[in-house]
C-alpha cells in the first residue's frame, strides 16, 4: 500500500509555471520546491528542509522553502538525514504546513 | 544492513543527546551532513544513532560550540577491535595460521575416488598414482594432469584410458580396463590355440583359425590345437586370431595326507597392536595397546608372529569422508608345538582338506568317473582320488607377426 502525496509550496516561479503549464511535466522537474512523499502512515520522506525547529516524539517542525512543516504523529524518529532530505518514521497522523494542511 | 556492514568495517562511535536538545542536535548534523545510521529513542527520551569515527568527534565538537551536549561512546568495529587485540600476538598468529591452513586446504586433495575399474583395485591405482606424487595429501594445483595420466597409461598396460579431474578438493579418477585379448582381436597381431595340459579331445568348438586335431585325438602339452597361421593357395600364408574351446578328457589327481603328529602353531602371548594416525598420507604413529607410546616391534623381536594390518577411514555423518586413516597393525606372537592327534581327528581333517580340493577341482572342469581310496601308511591319513574329467585345455599363445613374417 502506496498512498504519495505531494505537497507544493505556496506558489510556482513564472518561468517555471509556464513550462510546467505548456509542456504537462510534473511540478518538481521544474521547480525548486520543496517536496512531501508519504509511505502510508509510517514514513515521510521530505526534501528542501532548511533547519529543524523541533524535534519530539509526537511533532517534528521542519524549516522549508517556502515556510514551516509539522509532522505529528507518535514514536516520531528522524530516520536519516542527508542533505536537505529528512526521513521521518513512526505513526504520522497530521503534515501540516504553513499554508494550509493535509491530514492521513 | 550495507550500511551497518559498512560501519563495521571502517569504524564507528555511538552518539546520544538528550531529548531536550534533540532538534538541536539534529539540526548541526544535517547542517554537518555527516552519513549516520542506526538511529533510535532510547526508554529515557535520549536519541543515539552511530556516526564514522572522525565524524563522530567532529560532530561532537560542533555541538559543543552550538552549546548542545552529546554523549560519545566508545569505538565499535573491525578498526577499534583490532586496536584492542594489537599486541596480542598470540591472536593474530593464530588468525595468520587459521588462514593459512584454510587456503593450503583447498589446494591438496582430500579424498580419492576411483570409478570404472574391474580388474584392479581401487587401492592399486591410487597406489600407482601416488607413485607419480599424486594422491590424498599432494598439492594439485602443482599437478600436470596430462602427464600424470600419460605416464599412469605407460605403466598400466591393463588400463586404456584414465581421466583424472578435480571437484573441489576430491579427486575423481575414471578409469577404462583393457579388454581380455581384445587388442589381439583387433587385427594387429596373430595366435595360435595350444593344449594347457594333456588329453583326448572330446570336442573342438573354433571361434577363430583352423582346427588342427580332431576328436578323439591323444595330444601332449603345448600340442597346436587351433593354428592361426592358415595357408592360402600354395605359398600364400594368412594370419588370424585363432581362438575357440576344446573340450578333452583328462586325468586329475587328489592326495591329501594328514600325518597323526603334527606341528601346530600356538599363540603365546595377547597380541599386541600398533596405532597409526595417516593424515593427508602423512603417517603419525601413536601408541600401543599397553599405552606405552613407541613401538611394538621390540616386544617381539626375535620371534615369530602373524600380523595383520586393519585401516579406517574417518567418515563422518552423511557419507562426508576425511583424509584421516587409522592403521591398525596386530601382532600375534606364536610357537610351535607337536601334537598328537587320533586317526578320527586326522581322517576328518584330511577329509576336509580333500573336500575343499574336490571343490576347487569341480570349478574348472566335470568329472566323468573317480577312483578314490582312503589309507593310513607310516603315521598318517590318506585319501587319494584319481579323476576323469572333461575340461577345456584351449591355452591362447599369441604370434610375433614380425619373427613369423621373416622367411
Amino acid at each position: 500500500l502506496e498512498n504519495r502525496k505531494k505537497s507544493t509550496g505556496k506558489r510556482l516561479g513564472g518561468a517555471a509555471a509556464c513550462v510546467q503549464r505548456l509542456f504537462d511535466v510534473p511540478m518538481e522537474g521544474v521547480s525548486s520546491l520543496s517536496t512531501v512523499e508519504l509511505i502510508g502512515d509510517r514514513e515521510a520522506v521530505i526534501s528542501g528542509c532548511l533547519g529543524i525547529l523541533a524535534y519530539g516524539e509526537n511533532e517534528i517542525l521542519l524549516r522549508m522553502k517556502h515556510g514551516r512543516l509539522l509532522v505529528t504523529g507518535r514514536d516520531l524518529l528522524m530516520e536519516s538525514l542527508t542533505g536537505g532530505r529528512i526521513t521521518i518514521s513512526g505513526q504520522i497522523t497530521a503534515v501540516h504546513t504553513d499554508g494550509g494542511s493535509e491530514s492521513c | 544492513m550495507l550500511r551497518g556492514l559498512l560501519g563495521f568495517l571502517l569504524g564507528s562511535r555511538g552518539v546520544s543527546v538528550s531529548a531536550a536538545d534533540g532538534a538541536a542536535a539534529m539540526e548541526v548534523l544535517r547542517r554537518c551532513g555527516f552519513p549516520q545510521w542506526g538511529m533510535r529513542r532510547g526508554s529515557d527520551g535520549r536519541i543515539a544513532f552511530l556516526l564514522g569515527r572522525k565524524n563522530a568527534v567532529r560532530y561532537a565538537e560542533d555541538c559543543a560550540a552550538a552549546g548542545v551536549e552529546v554523549r560519545l561512546e566508545r569505538e565499535r568495529g573491525l578498526p577499534a577491535w583490532l586496536m584492542r587485540y594489537r599486541r596480542r600476538w598470540g591472536l593474530l598468529f593464530g588468525a595468520v595460521l587459521f588462514a593459512l591452513i584454510v587456503w593450503q586446504s583447498g589446494r591438496i586433495v582430500w579424498s580419492v575416488d576411483v570409478s570404472g575399474n574391474v580388474r584392479y583395485s581401487d587401492d592399486a591405482i591410487t597406489e600407482m598414482l601416488r607413485e607419480y606424487g599424486f594422491g590424498v595429501g599432494s598439492v594439485f594445483t602443482h599437478t600436470d594432469f596430462d602427464r600424470l595420466q600419460n605416464a599412469f597409461l605407460l605403466q598400466a598396460k591393463d588400463i586404456a584410458w584414465i581421466a583424472v579431474n578435480m571437484q573441489g578438493t576430491v579427486a575423481h579418477v575414471e578409469v577404462l580396463e583393457k579388454r581380455p585379448g581384445g587388442e589381439g582381436q583387433s587385427g594387429e597381431s596373430a595366435a595360435n590355440v595350444i593344449a594347457a595340459e594333456d588329453g583326448q579331445i572330446v570336442e573342438v568348438r573354433v571361434r577363430g583359425g583352423r582346427a588342427d586335431v580332431s576328436v578323439n585325438d591323444v595330444v601332449r602339452r603345448g600340442d597346436l590345437l587351433i593354428s592361426g597361421v592358415i595357408r592360402v593357395g600354395e605359398d600364400g600364408v594368412r594370419y588370424e586370431y585363432a581362438a575357440g574351446q576344446v573340450l578333452a578328457q583328462v586325468m586329475r589327481e587328489i592326495d591329501v595326507r594328514v600325518p597323526l603328529v603334527q606341528e601346530r602353531k600356538v599363540y603365546t602371548e595377547e597380541e599386541l597392536c600398533e596405532k597409526t594416525v595417516i593424515f593427508f598420507g602423512k603417517q603419525v604413529k601413536l601408541f600401543t595397546k599397553s599405552g606405552i607410546v613407541g613401538s611394538s616391534y621390540g616386544k617381539i623381536e626375535g620371534r615369530t608372529y602373524d600380523s595383520s594390518v586393519q585401516t579406517r577411514q574417518w567418515v563422518l555423518p552423511g557419507g562426508i569422508s576425511l583424509p584421516v586413516w587409522i592403521r591398525t597393525e596386530t601382532f600375534r606372537p606364536y610357537v610351535w608345538e607337536t601334537a598328537e592327534q587320533s586317526e578320527e581327528q586326522a581322517y576328518a581333517q584330511a577329509l576336509r582338506l580333500y573336500r575343499e580340493k574336490m571343490e576347487q577341482l569341480l570349478s574348472e572342469a566335470e568329472i566323468l568317473s573317480l577312483e578314490t581310496s582312503v589309507e593310513r601308511e607310516d603315521g598318517e591319513v590318506r585319501i587319494f582320488s584319481r579323476a576323469v574329467c572333461l575340461s577345456d585345455i584351449a591355452r591362447t599363445s599369441e604370434i610375433s607377426l614380425t619373427e613369423s613374417a621373416a622367411p
